[in-house]
């Protein structure tokens, strides 16, 4: 919920605080101010009444349908005057209306009278509900006003915001581009724009000597493993060593041969990571498929692999050498795993390709497939489906592994809306 | 053929002069940026190994004003950079192969032959030994003058072999030579194995000396026996 709405309820659930309570002194207030008016008025009225009779007007005159008097028989009931509250049936309303009943026992000359007069509360009840009346059209005002303020403000008050919150969700760490916030006076849009600038510009520094360090850590790494690898040459070439030593050897040539490539995966991986293979292009997937089974076919017929293709034109927008990286990782995955003289499937269909080779089950979890360092056997460098999945990431492709009666499946889904944005 | 070597790091320098001068090449050396320019401009060599990381600058810098001088000079770069963008870089500039480091001395050797045969055409494009004569125009090979077909793999691997003759050649390095850096799915070299026994029975089908010898079961030699 954004601030601004946020404030507004506040606002809202004060005022309407307010209201209520004000409301209730009003109600409480007028109710009094009714009740004695009422009560004064029914007063006068039966001393106008008393004085009428005083004055001998026939009490026939002076009934009608809110004051009552009649001749009492019993002296006994003269006393004190007695006020209180009444339903009378309303024929014209066809409903119950409340009335102040005044009732008390005059004795005027040699007579008693009792004296009945009635006052509704129908007015009074009215100007109640024409004051909740008021009070909730106020409320409504109050709505509509604070909306429209709301409106205006997040429009010309919170505009920095917005703006910095748009620059920061389109930048991208890696870019060149730097953000470049616009001015405002505003002290807290300052100082955010200030803090934000420090620290993107203090993770842009991070990023670059991680990315520099990286890069050198590899460059210098290869170095003495060139300066090992030499060496081992030419151990390897120095006759007359014996079996034993010459395994020995053969072990340091093949670990630093393997050492090496992990360097290279792992260097490759960090770019990819680091977004730093740019340039993207149209890339025609069915072309680098059939290019690389072409450069795999030797292979492929020294397994005795079957291999049932069946190819759709599919492009997407990406880095080539990433498409070429990613594709080859998969087919030499599926070729590597593929039982020697077993099916290999190489399928793309309308948004998908499918590589499936028929071989024993996962010894590990699938969960974990794309993990890097993850290898089934002790020779593999477990980077390779990691660098495809990461570079899947990278380009809005879906990767999905299954397991289905004896075939290793692995699909990449390409969703084209995605990939656009 | 005259090499000269830039190469910053001293061992893999000497390492480098003592092979190359191994196979009876005539090699010089620089260190830096400065010490090599000063030699391409003195001298003439048929070829250049250069280190794309020296001290004082870009390797690419020698290859950009050995280029300027239009010398006839065939460059390889044998860098740590291992990465594609570096490698083409280099090959735009005008260098003619591209080997990351480490290397094997068999494949750098290889390299280096085959980028001196093609910027050097004068006539001699046969390579021999024996009674093996491999001419690498028309990629015939003839054993006793008797001609041998050899598939594409036959043909790299004998001429890989005869470039390193004497020199001891791991199924590794084999493998890599043959299928570059998809080695990883050739999982057991079973498959160098089988190119080399049809090599071999080849040759030995038209009276042809089987010259390989393995090594403890690891490696391969090309040599007189």
């Amino acid at each position: 919920m954004k601030l601004l709405y946020k404030a507004i309820i506040y606002y809202l659930l004060i005022s309407l605080l307010f209201l209520i309570a004000g409301g209730v002194i009003i109600y409480l207030k007028t109710d009094e101010l009714i009740n004695n008016d009422t009560k004064n008025y029914l007063i006068n009225r039966e001393e106008i009444v008393t004085t009428q009779i005083l004055n001998k007007i026939p009490i026939e005159y002076l009934n009608n349908y809110e004051q009552v008097i009649a001749v009492s028989k019993d002296p006994a009931e003269v006393g004190a005057l007695k006020l209180s509250d009444t339903l009378i049936y309303d024929i014209i309303d066809d409903k119950m209306i409340p009335y102040t009943h005044l009732n008390v026992v005059r004795e005027i000359g040699r007579n008693h009278y009792k004296i009945d007069i009635y006052k509704s509360h129908i007015e009074s009840k009215k100007f109640l509900v024409g004051i909740f009346k008021a009070l909730i059209y106020e409320f409504v005002v109050l709505l509509v006003v604070l909306s429209i303020f709301n409106f205006f403000i997040s429009r010309s008050l919170w505009f920095p915001f917005y703006d910095t919150l748009n620059k920061i969700r389109t930048y991208r760490l890696g870019s060149e581009k730097k953000i470049i916030y616009r001015k405002t006076n505003t002290r807290e849009f300052i100082e955010l724009n200030d803090l934000l600038q420090k620290m993107t510009s203090r993770i842009v520094n991070d990023y670059n000597s991680q990315k520099e360090f990286t890069e050198n850590a590899s460059h210098e790494i290869q170095t003495p493993l060139a300066i090992i690898n030499s060496k081992v040459n030419r151990l390897m070439e120095s006759a007359n060593l014996s079996e034993e030593n010459f395994k020995h050897i053969q072990s340091i040539y093949n670990a630093t041969r393997r050492l090496s490539k992990i360097n290279k995966g792992l260097l490759l991986l960090t770019k990819i990571e680091n977004k730093q293979y740019k340039g993207k292009k149209h890339i025609d997937l069915s072309q680098v498929v059939q290019g690389l089974l072409k450069e795999f076919e030797e292979i492929i017929s020294l397994k005795n692999l079957t291999l049932q293709t069946e190819i759709k034109s599919l492009s997407h927008q990406m880095n080539p050498d990433l498409a070429q990286i990613m594709i080859s990782n998969l087919l030499r995955n599926s070729i590597k795993y593929a039982l020697p003289h077993g099916f290999l499937k190489i399928k793309i269909e309308e948004k998908k390709i499918i590589f499936c080779n028929e071989g024993a089950p996962l010894s590990i979890d699938p969960e974990l497939m794309f993990d890097r360092f993850v290898k089934t056997d002790g020779q593999s460098l477990g980077l390779g489906l990691s660098i495809v999945k990461k570079i899947c990431d990278q380009y809005h492709i879906d990767i999905a592994y299954q397991y289905i009666k004896g075939f290793h499946t692995f699909i990449l889904y390409f969703n084209s809306e995605l990939a656009q944005n | 053929m005259k090499l000269l070597i830039v190469e910053d790091e001293k061992e893999l320098l000497n390492d480098l002069l003592d092979s190359f001068s191994g196979e009876g090449q005539l090699c010089e050396e620089a260190q830096d940026v400065c010490s090599a320019l000063e030699k391409i401009y003195l001298y003439e060599y048929d070829i250049l190994i250069l280190d794309l990381g020296l001290p004082d600058g870009n390797g690419l810098e020698i290859l950009q004003a050995l280029k300027k001088c239009n010398k006839n000079t065939g460059v390889l770069i044998l860098s740590a950079k291992v990465d594609l963008n570096d490698k083409l870089t280099g090959l735009n500039l005008g260098a003619d192969d591209y080997l990351t480091k480490p290397f094997d001395f068999a494949e750098l050797n290889a390299r280096v032959r085959s980028i001196f045969r093609r910027r050097k055409f004068e006539g001699n494009n046969l390579l021999t030994f024996n009674e093996i004569e491999m001419n690498m125009d028309s990629d015939e090979v003839y054993v006793n003058s008797q001609k041998i077909t050899l598939t594409r793999k036959e043909y790299q691997l004998l001429q890989y072999f005869m470039v390193n003759k004497k020199r001891l050649l791991t199924k590794e390095a084999i493998a890599e030579h043959l299928w570059g850096d998809d080695t990883s799915i050739y999982d057991s070299f079973d498959f160098i194995y089988s190119h080399i026994k049809n090599l071999r029975r080849k040759i030995i089908e038209v009276g042809g000396t089987d010259y390989l010898s393995t090594v403890y079961g690891m490696g391969y030699k090309f040599d007189l026996l």
